[in-house]
This record gives C-alpha cells, structure tokens and sequence, in this order.
C-alpha cells in the first residue's frame, strides 16, 4: 500500500479526537486548528517512524503533546506546584459529600464543561495523564509512551490527580452544598 | 512504634497504587497488598470509589469535532504536504532500489557464498523467531476476555443481571444465555454473557469503541474483512463491530456458531 494512502487510513480518522485534546488544553479553536495541523505535518514527516509497539492514537497524542510543549505557556505550567494530598486529607476525610453516595451525587451535578475545567486547573503533570487515562481511554503503557515516564509514575501521577480533582470537586460544592450533605443525610 | 511507622509508609505507598487497582493495571500480588490494605483502611477504600466514579464520569464526557471550515482547511494543507512529500519519497525509494540493484551486483560476484550463508542463517532465525512470538503481538482486550472465559470455566458463573432481561449482541437458534455481569476490558467497563451453545459455553463480552478499536491489527481485520480473528492458548477469538463498539466472541473453535447463522443485534 503507498505511503499516503496508509496515512490517510491510519492517521486522519483520529484527526477530530486529537482536536478535541488540543482544544481541551489550549481552550481556544484556533489554537488548537494549529496544533492538530502542525501534529500532523510533523506524523506525516515522521510517518515510517510509527512503530508497531505504541498504537497510532497514542503515537499522535505524543506527537501533539511535542508541539504543545514547544509554546511557552507550556512550560510556564510545568512550573506549577504539584502538591500531594493523602487519602486522609481532612477535607476528604470530614467533608460529608466525599462519602462515596453523596460524592456521586455532587459528581452527578456537574457539567461536562465543569469537569473539564476542573482537570484543566489541575497541576500540568497530573492534568495530563487523568485526561489520557479517563478522557481518551490510554492504557498505562500507552501514556507512559506518549509523556516518556515510568508505567509506575503513570500510576502514581494517576492517583494523586484523581484525589486533587475529588479535593477540588468537593471544595467547588462547597458553597452551595447540596442539602443531603449539609445534614448528612446521605453519609 | 516501629511497626505503626512501617504501617504508615506502606499507607503512603499503596495510596500511589489505587488508581492501578481502580484500573486493573496492578500484577496479582500488588493487588492482593491493596486488596489487604482496603480490608483496613476506610479512608483509602472511600478513595477508590471516588476514583471509580471520577473514571466513569470523565469517560462519559463526548470529544469535540472540527468545524466544517476547519476540517477544510487541514484537508487541503495536509493535502498539498502529503503530494510534495510523496514525491520525494517515491524518488527515495527509487534511489533505495538503484542502491539495492548495484549492492546486489557486487554481492553476486564478491560475496555470493559468505552472503547466501548469511541469508539462510537469517532466514533460519527469522522462522523461528516468528513462531515463538506471541500470535497476535499480546492484544489487551484479547488477553482479558481470554483470562474471563478461563476464569469462569472452573468458577461459579456471576449473575450480577437477570438472565431473562439479558440481550447478548450475538444469537443463532440454540443460543441460551445463562449468565451476565459487568466486567473490565483492558480497564474500560463491559458487559459479558455466557451463552450455551450445545454442549459448549461461549463467552460474549460487548466493549467500547475505544477499546474494540485500539489495536491496528484488529482495525485492520475489520476494514478489510469486517471481523478480526485469532487463537488464543487453544481459544478462538472473534472481534465483530458493532454499532457503537465491539463484540468479543470467546469459546472453543469447535463450538462457535454458523456465520451464516449468527445475527448481531446494533446497539
């Protein structure tokens, strides 16, 4: 098969997903027109080198993840604090919505555009690999492949921003806490 | 006081693990210490719902698609750089191929009989090399379908759903459905069924796009010839697409339905 019909059977079905990534991590449509573009200029350049161990999505988010990386803002991110709560963080521990019922029930009531937001503020590492793990549906060795760290640091990046974003949910309710936690009701 | 110090530094440890064992990602005895772990600690064990709902939620949430104009406008740069850059490919290729003729050429008459002997020796490597490789280059999903049809051949069969309601996506005349329950493919939730064909029970696990078409050799399969097929430890396993994902259909080759007679229903 030529190379451009290859490519165009491999590459271009993922080109709405990659944009949808981009746009998720830019926040603006243009920006992210020209970081899908530019991904996948740079996988057609690259294209003999796509190897049979990484799967074609994953290979692109890679690809994506290298131009985004080349704009400033970038790593601006990078220099955020990443700071680590513990499962026994109070809020997580005395917060009555963080029981696992009334926790889905605050989960329940928040927009697709909330969330999203929500992980987006998460510290860039951490923002990361809960977009590859739960938004785009990556295994551990993929991600691994696309952000070049250990399978272990894609588990522990993994648990810790899961927690952040639980903490910043929570906190999120907070001031106008649903009425079952407020009384307990649900705990 | 040493012991309540250990305690807390593998409290610290297996917190960094919970989103493996959320995701089944750990090996066996890493969740068996979580598994211990969770039996204890109720704050680590609130922490692994709360990381089940938030992978669920966030998987529920539908991607972006480029506007029309946008799409447009990638089409036609992508056109013109895959054109320019196809021709110089093909006149590398072409160079490639010069090379070859005349490498070849001084081969034939300096090196003919130290190179065919180092042919054969590759060929002989390449052969075995090929056999002893994994079938289908360890495809997750095909992997994890493969562990539940063995896991339920010797345990007890889940009915987590009533068996009457269950609509498995695949049925032929005989078909019986004797069980059905949530599972997890390649981390992602799935609906499985056994079903009774005969004497034999085949296993129907339905899964997500994402999962169904993450392997290029499966897409491929099914672009080509609608199905994906392979042998698995004595297993055949039989990929079929679906409407809105895939079916996984796993038993022993002698028991799996007539093509001719399966129906799939889309979802």
């Amino acid at each position: 098969m030529k190379r451009q019909e290859k490519f165009q059977r491999l590459v271009r079905p993922w080109q709405d997903r990659l944009y949808a990534v981009a746009l998720r991590r830019s926040g603006n449509s243009a920006v992210a027109e020209d970081r899908v573009q530019d991904a996948l200029l740079r996988a057609w350049r690259d294209f003999d080198a796509l190897a049979d161990e990484i799967s074609v999505y994953a290979w692109l988010l890679k690809i994506l993840d290298h131009v985004s990386a080349d704009e400033h803002r970038r790593d601006q991110r990078r220099q955020q604090l990443a700071p680590v709560i513990s499962t026994g963080e109070p809020l997580l521990q005395k917060h009555p919505c963080a029981a696992p019922g009334p926790f889905e029930q605050t989960l329940q009531g928040q927009q697709h555009e909330q969330l999203l937001a929500a992980v987006e503020s998460l510290p860039d590492d951490f923002a990361m690999v809960v977009m590859l793990r739960d938004i785009e549906g990556l295994s551990y060795r993929d991600i691994a492949q696309v952000l070049e760290i250990p399978k272990g640091t894609v588990m522990s990046r993994l648990s810790r921003g899961r927690r952040l974003l639980a903490r910043l949910l929570l906190k999120q309710a907070e001031p106008n806490q649903m009425p079952d936690c407020e009384n307990g009701a649900l705990t | 006081m040493e012991s309540k110090q250990k305690l807390e530094a593998l409290h610290l440890q297996i917190q960094d693990m919970l989103a493996g064992y959320v995701d089944d990602e750990l090996d066996e005895r890493e969740a068996c210490l979580v598994e211990a772990h969770l039996a204890g600690c109720e704050a680590c064990a609130r922490d692994v719902v709360r990381q089940q709902m938030l992978h669920e939620k966030l998987g529920a949430i539908p991607h972006e698609q480029m506007a029309p104009a946008q799409k447009s406008r990638l089409d036609n740069v992508l056109e013109k750089a895959l054109q320019k850059n196809g021709a110089r490919h093909a006149a590398l290729a072409a160079l490639r191929r010069r090379a070859g003729h005349w490498f070849r050429f001084v081969e034939d008459r300096w090196m003919a009989a130290g190179g065919w002997s180092l042919a054969v020796f590759l060929a002989v490597i390449m052969v075995f090399n090929a056999s002893w490789r994994h079938p289908d280059g360890g495809i997750p999903m095909v992997e994890d379908v493969v562990a539940e049809y063995q896991h339920i051949a010797v345990s007890p069969l889940p009915n987590a759903e009533p068996v009457a309601t269950a609509q498995p996506p695949a049925s032929w005349p005989r078909a019986r459905v004797l069980a059905s329950w949530r599972t997890r493919i390649s981390g992602k939730p799935a609906q499985a069924y056994a079903v009774r064909n005969d004497n034999k029970v085949l296993l129907q696990v339905k899964v997500g796009e994402q999962v169904f078409y993450n392997n290029p050799k499966v897409r491929k399969a099914v672009a080509d010839a609608g199905r994906y097929e392979v042998l698995e430890q004595g297993l055949k396993v039989v990929a079929l697409p679906l409407d809105h994902g895939g079916l996984l259909l796993v038993g022993p080759p002698e028991g799996m339905p007539d093509a001719g007679t399966m129906s799939l229903k889309s979802f």
